[in-house]
């Protein structure tokens, strides 16, 4: 028996699929395929299973990197866009679904602790901050730890333990398709007091812990997260690397496309594109249907694109006309979707094509 | 900004367009774009009426 197993066996009893964090990696980014893309203060899904969340809209920048430390090829990073003192909250945040994590009993007598552990990069070194938030039946509560970056510009590997939440939080009785909690980096606030008091639960969001590195107040400044894990128990086991196709549809239960995984949304291209023929109705609409890779965790907000990446479009080619109309979703559901758009012309042979995500994020 | 969608086969408005990207949100109470809808309602906001063509 491996160290990894035995460390594993002993923490929770599951040897494989231990690690609650879905694409720890951060190998998987269907939506932007490597490239870089800029915070909104609503919070956005980049990386899969990441959001962003930043007060300041396009604060930040982030994107997968090639920047990791030995064991990995990937990383997130976030980069300071423009330095601010101002209220400049930010973080990094990964939500768990009740599904995946009503085995630590939160919220219970019984409840179990969690430990969390990742790779991390800063230029700037100091105190920062990881925070738990649980989505108990009687009220949320929140944790909030500190850890140290000894160096800038160097790899270091952290370790946390945080303890059950209170009984008084209540046993997590949402739907189990529903947040049971947010695990989040925080990576700047500045411009606002202090309230985390560390290593405690607490009703109160906290924001930080007084004395953390504020890294929003340093134009440029650079943040790299990868091997995040966070499983039952006291012990950090090795990062549990899964097989990339199960990582993969891991992923897709909250997100999935027709481009190739490594293509970004909205891309001109041909490859992955639904195309079929039938004829319009009566009401010169034509339908078609998407059976996806792997049921969502709740019916999905779809979007389309045509061919050559017009957003909200798809496109129709019949006897004497052509181009493109809004495609529109019914009998959604988390397995399929069917969707038609209007040719203007009844009972006529029909071609009907274009690209479509579903996403279904927590 | 959100503008409802009327589907011709189910005869009702079964979706909301979220403007800014044309992502379309089913009303599941899980969903959680469909959770930021309601938030945004709440603030006493009013999407743009479907067209009953699409």
């Amino acid at each position: 028996m491996t160290n990894a197993v035995a460390l594993a066996q002993g923490a929770s009893n599951n040897v494989t699929f231990r690690n609650k964090i879905i694409n720890g990696a951060c190998v998987i980014d269907q939506r932007n395929a490597g490239a870089s893309f800029t915070n909104s203060n609503a919070g956005i899904y980049g990386l899969d299973r990441w959001i962003t969340y930043g007060v300041t809209s396009g604060l930040l920048t982030i994107q997968r990197s090639t920047t990791a430390p030995a064991g990995f090829i990937n990383s997130q990073s976030v980069t300071i866009t423009t330095s601010t003192t101002a209220n400049d909250g930010a973080a990094v945040d990964q939500y768990i679904e009740g599904n995946n994590a009503y085995d630590l009993n939160w919220g219970t007598s019984s409840g179990s602790p969690v430990t969390v552990s990742f790779w991390v990069r800063s230029s700037v070194a100091g105190v920062y901050n990881y925070y738990v938030k649980y989505f108990g039946s009687s009220s949320s509560y929140y944790y909030i730890t500190p850890y140290t970056i000894s160096s800038a510009n160097t790899w270091q590997y952290i370790t946390l333990t945080i303890s059950a939440p209170p009984s008084a939080a209540g046993a997590f009785t949402a739907a189990l398709n529903t947040s049971y909690m947010d695990t989040r980096f925080v990576i700047s606030s500045s411009g606002t007091t202090a309230n985390g008091t560390a290593n405690t639960w607490s009703t109160t969001a906290p924001n930080k812990i007084a004395g953390s590195v504020d890294l929003a107040s340093n134009s440029g400044a650079t943040f790299y997260i990868t091997g995040v894990q966070l499983e039952a128990g006291t012990t950090a086991s090795p990062f549990e690397y899964r097989q990339y196709g199960t990582e993969l549809a891991l992923c897709q239960r909250y997100y999935e496309k027709s481009y190739n995984i490594d293509v970004a949304l909205a891309t001109s291209t041909a490859e992955g594109l639904f195309d079929l023929f039938g004829s319009t109705d009566g009401s010169g609409n034509i339908v078609g249907y998407v059976k996806f890779s792997v049921a969502k965790r709740a019916n999905p907000t779809m979007s389309y694109w045509t061919s050559a990446g017009t957003a909200g479009q798809i496109t129709y080619a019949r006897n004497g006309a052509g181009g493109s109309g809004t495609g529109t979703s019914y009998r959604l559901g988390t397995s399929s979707t069917g969707f038609y758009t209007s040719t203007g012309a009844a009972w006529v042979v029909s071609e009907l094509n274009g690209h479509w995500a579903a996403s279904a994020e927590l | 900004m959100y503008k409802e969608i009327f589907c011709v086969y189910e005869n009702k408005v079964t979706l909301i367009m979220r403007l800014f990207d044309s992502a379309q949100i089913p009303f599941d109470p899980a969903n959680t774009d469909y959770q930021a809808y309601l938030r945004w309602l709440a603030k006493g906001n009013q999407p743009e009426p479907a067209e009953e063509n699409q």
